[in-house]
């Protein structure tokens, strides 16, 4: 009996243990299914929120920051707002980003900087799902029992010079992005997470002005 | 004259200014001992809310000030998204650019840069020729540079804390420095001021940080 109750407690263990540290990723059984799907919902997004919090990792440092804010995206128009610990704005809106800190507003033409540019490309196609049709990357994709794993590898010089590769975890159920990591040449990364999602909530195109 | 009269006075003027100069080098010796913040290191770890200017650009982020070991420290400046400006290494010698943004690595934006973090992050080394400069509120020590530049760095009268770094020529500033302790070992904010650059560099520690 004893050892029974050992074995049990054991796999109790075994079971939490992996819980904890989520599932490997392998091979897609049904890649051409989950593409359709993925381009079959990138048609049907058109606005999501969601609460995210981010983590910049700077590994030479042993430096973890972490800060916590709200997304907003409607048809094309992002909001990015941080709210702890620090005040934060970003809105992406008809080419124009601007940033808010404070009380001090910038803006800046997206056209002439090809970086945020491509950056910008990004964060939409990875909302809406296009980012499988991307030419700026190689995507792969791999799959656990809840999850699609999308690894892109940069193609293009602009986004080399930055990231190493940006990882995107889906939701099965949604197929929206659970978590974002964006891996740097030098072994740094911010990895964004993303909770309290709704996918086509009713948005107003007021947050995407900077008051 | 008498040559008697001649070899008096003349012994006499070389007691008078060996008297002076050994007055002078002795007062200088207590100051040093009696003006830690002056000498000590300036800052300990620390992550702080920037705010650059510079002409009619304006940048923020977070300046993240790290002890790698007694003499080598780290400093990087990263945007509210994640985005890495410059990460440099400096040592009392020694400065190294880890990684700096293209648009950043140009030789005098470096050589600034640079100078106004070795001024934050390290005591002076180089007590040859410093004096004390009269002044009713502060204690004042002025330590020679290089083309007839010099270091400045005011206390309070009793040597409390450090409050300001100046470096400039005789008649002109080129840089100031203002510190503001609080509760911490830390300064609590930063403010530097490039007069004729036109560039101002505001930092504020950040406190309420989450894991």
């Amino acid at each position: 009996m004893k050892l029974e109750k050992l074995l049990f407690i054991f796999g109790l263990l075994i079971l939490a243990f992996q819980s904890s540290q989520g599932q490997a990723f392998t091979a897609m059984k049904d890649e051409t299914t989950w593409r359709k799907k993925i381009a079959e919902n990138a048609k049907n997004t058109k606005s999501l929120k969601a609460d995210f919090q981010q983590e910049k990792n700077l590994a030479m440092l042993s430096e973890k920051l972490t800060s916590k804010g709200s997304f907003h995206f409607l048809n094309g128009k992002v909001r990015l707002e941080y709210k702890t610990p620090f005040n934060y704005l970003m809105i992406i809106n008809n080419g124009k980003v601007t940033m808010k800190e404070d009380s001090k507003t910038t803006q800046m033409d997206m056209n002439k900087n090809k970086i945020f540019n491509q950056i910008n490309k990004i964060i939409i196609d990875c909302v809406q799902g296009n980012a499988l049709n991307s030419k700026d990357f190689t995507v792969s994709l791999t799959e656990n029992p809840t999850q699609i794993k999308m690894e892109m590898n940069p193609l293009v010089k602009g986004m080399k010079d930055f990231f190493k590769n940006i990882i995107i975890q889906l939701d099965k159920k949604d197929l929206t992005a659970q978590k974002m990591i964006l891996n740097e040449k030098g072994g740094d990364n911010t990895i964004i997470q993303f909770s309290n999602k709704q996918l086509n909530a009713s948005i107003p195109e007021s947050l995407f002005v900077v008051k | 004259m008498h040559p008697y009269l001649k070899v008096f006075l003349w012994l006499s003027s070389c007691c008078f200014f060996s008297s002076c100069v050994s007055v002078k080098n002795r007062s200088l010796l207590n100051v040093f001992t009696q003006c830690p913040p002056v000498y000590e290191h300036h800052l300990t770890d620390g992550r702080y809310n920037t705010k650059i200017d510079f002409h009619n650009r304006h940048f923020s982020g977070i300046l993240v000030f790290k002890n790698m070991n007694d003499t080598t420290k780290r400093v990087v400046f990263i945007t509210e998204t994640g985005f890495k400006f410059f990460d440099f290494e400096l040592t009392p010698q020694r400065f190294e650019k880890v990684y700096v943004v293209k648009n950043l690595d140009k030789k005098f934006v470096l050589h600034v840069l640079e100078k106004d973090f070795r001024m934050i992050l390290f005591a002076p080394n180089d007590k040859n020729g410093v004096e004390q400069i009269n002044d009713p509120v502060a204690t004042v020590l002025k330590f020679p540079e290089k083309a007839e530049k010099f270091t400045t760095y005011y206390s309070d009268k009793k040597c409390n804390s450090l409050q300001r770094i100046t470096y400039g020529s005789k008649n002109k500033i080129a840089t100031q420095i203002d510190l503001e302790k609080g509760s911490s070992k830390s300064f609590e904010k930063i403010y530097i001021q490039h007069k004729q650059l036109g560039l101002t560099m505001d930092l504020k520690r950040m406190v309420d940080e989450m894991e």
